[in-house]
């Protein structure tokens, strides 16, 4: 017995979708396979394949006479086929399919496929949305920061000089790029708990952490306020049919910004302002006799997540300080090529010996 | 909603005595015509006749299921019509087409009615809906075939 997914869709998505999907269901029956048929018609998609569904399957069908993203089945045999052949005959279908479903993509491409998606499995809840947030800053912090690097290069001071080309860089890494940092933090954090009506409240309330001065912190505490907002405000804000339609442009957006933005600045501002001082404070008291230290906690910081949430903290701090980010990162980087050198003959055994 | 719900007796032709699908269509659009499903006959026959140009509705096993989402057509509907003789409707196994659902879904057919509609499609799919509709006698007994086997799958 073989464990089978499908996805049928046809065009107008009335008729050819549903035969499709019962005939190979009834074909499956027929020849004693398991299967589980998405059915993607016009009144949306239903039966919808989980990721288990998918790790489970031995093969993936296709019927379909429109254009299926199969990006979700990589790895798989995938079998492609119309609709019209499905309905014809579901049992032959099925039967050619465990015969000739070839895998697309390389072998290794789809290890990684696992790999990430093991790993996108153990990231949940709000480690994962943490972690979406972040992942949308890095292309910001590395053109902002190089940017500004670059300035850097025409003397530290450069800046400083109206017109010149290291103003206009410092502008557009310091002035532009990382005052987005916080908002584009705060709004997919949001996006990602509450899918696109987080992403305005989330945008807005990371814009207002910075104006406050409640920099990374106050993002972070605007994001998740706003993505678990609007998921609250969707299910108990109930409107007549006739007005859903304003749900996402009109009140949605509305209404979240309003408590979000009020909460920021009169509740939470306050507190994670000082919060986010206190930490500035403490680790540039450092940065005097005890630089060293300082450079080894930061680099701690930095590597201790690599890329989470503890190494953006440091980040943030270091930006206005960057050199010692620059050495921490290099820390970070240096040591593990180091490490993975040194002990490439037993890593290569500990590879072998993961689960 | 229930296939059997979207059907009834006066939709149902028994033994048409057609030659070409044209004729199917037609007799079956008339029925959704006079009972004001579909607002304007010729439009309507006109996009059922688009949408087989994009891909026959001659599913196989004898059925046909043409049809369309008009501007033509008020509210949704349903027309069955078992033909006499077999019908060349260029089926996808080559089968000649002896049972026909015309279908009319409005533009903005909403989501409850494309459901009972995929449930049709379901139903077609296995030999004993089939074998009942060919066997049925009489219009009341094609619903009562729908319903049973509609209700066995809702099951």
């Amino acid at each position: 017995m073989s464990k089978i997914v499908a996805v049928t869709a046809c065009p107008t998505g009335i008729a050819h979708t549903y035969m499709a999907a019962e005939s190979l269901k009834v074909g499956a029956q027929k020849l004693g396979h398991e299967i589980k048929v998405e059915t993607m018609g016009s009144s949306g998609v239903e039966n919808q394949l989980t990721e288990g569904d998918i790790a489970q399957a031995d093969i993936v069908i296709i019927a379909a006479d429109t254009n299926v993203d199969t990006s979700r089945f990589a790895g798989k045999p995938i079998y492609s086929t119309s609709t019209g052949m499905a309905i014809k005959d579901g049992a032959a279908v099925i039967k050619e399919a465990l015969k000739s479903a070839t895998v697309t993509a390389e072998r290794y491409i789809s290890e990684t496929k696992e790999i990430s998606a093991r790993r996108s499995a153990q990231r949940t809840g709000v480690y994962k949305h943490l972690m979406t947030g972040v992942s949308h800053i890095i292309p910001i912090v590395v053109a902002g920061g190089i940017c500004i690097a670059l300035s850097f290069a025409f003397g530290i001071h450069a800046a400083e000089e109206e017109g010149s080309l290291a103003a206009a860089l410092m502008q557009i890494g310091g002035g532009a790029a990382f005052t987005l940092m916080v908002p584009v933090l705060a709004g997919y954090i949001a996006y990602s708990i509450a899918d696109r009506p987080g992403l305005a409240p989330g945008l807005i309330g990371g814009m207002l952490a910075n104006q406050i001065g409640a920099g990374f912190l106050g993002g972070l505490a605007a994001g998740f306020i706003a993505g678990y907002l609007v998921l609250w405000l969707k299910k108990s804000i109930k409107l007549p049919k006739s007005l859903e339609g304003l749900m996402p442009v009109l009140v949605l957006p509305l209404f979240s910004t309003l408590i979000v933005g009020l909460l920021m600045v009169y509740v939470i501002g306050t507190p994670v302002k000082s919060a986010m001082d206190w930490l500035t404070e403490g680790l540039k008291s450092m940065s005097g006799a005890n630089a060293a230290i300082l450079g080894l906690l930061l680099g701690a910081m930095m590597a201790l997540d690599m890329g989470g949430p503890v190494n953006k903290a440091a980040y943030t701090f270091a930006v206005g300080n960057l050199g010692f980010y620059v050495i921490a990162i290099l820390v970070g980087t240096i040591t593990t090529a180091l490490l993975v050198t040194i002990l490439k003959p037993s890593l290569a055994q500990a590879k072998t010996n993961m689960p | 909603m229930r296939v059997s719900e979207l059907l009834s007796e006066d939709r149902i032709l028994l033994d048409l005595d057609a030659s070409t699908k044209e004729e199917v269509w037609y007799a079956m659009a008339s029925v959704l015509y006079e009972a004001g499903v579909v607002t304007d006959l010729e439009a309507y026959l006109k996009d059922v006749e688009a949408r087989e140009k994009m891909g026959t509705t001659g599913v196989g096993h004898g059925v046909a299921i043409p049809h369309a989402k008009s501007s033509a057509v008020k509210s949704p509907g349903l027309a069955m019509a078992r033909t006499k003789k077999g019908i060349d409707v260029s089926s996808l196994d080559g089968s000649l087409a002896d049972i026909f659902f015309l279908i009319a879904a409005p533009l903005d057919a909403d989501k409850v009615y494309l459901q009972a509609l995929s449930k049709l499609a379901r139903l077609l799919m296995h030999d004993s809906f089939r074998d009942g509709l060919r066997s049925a006698g009489e219009s009341k007994e094609i619903l009562r075939v729908i319903a049973s086997l509609e209700e066995e799958m809702d099951k």
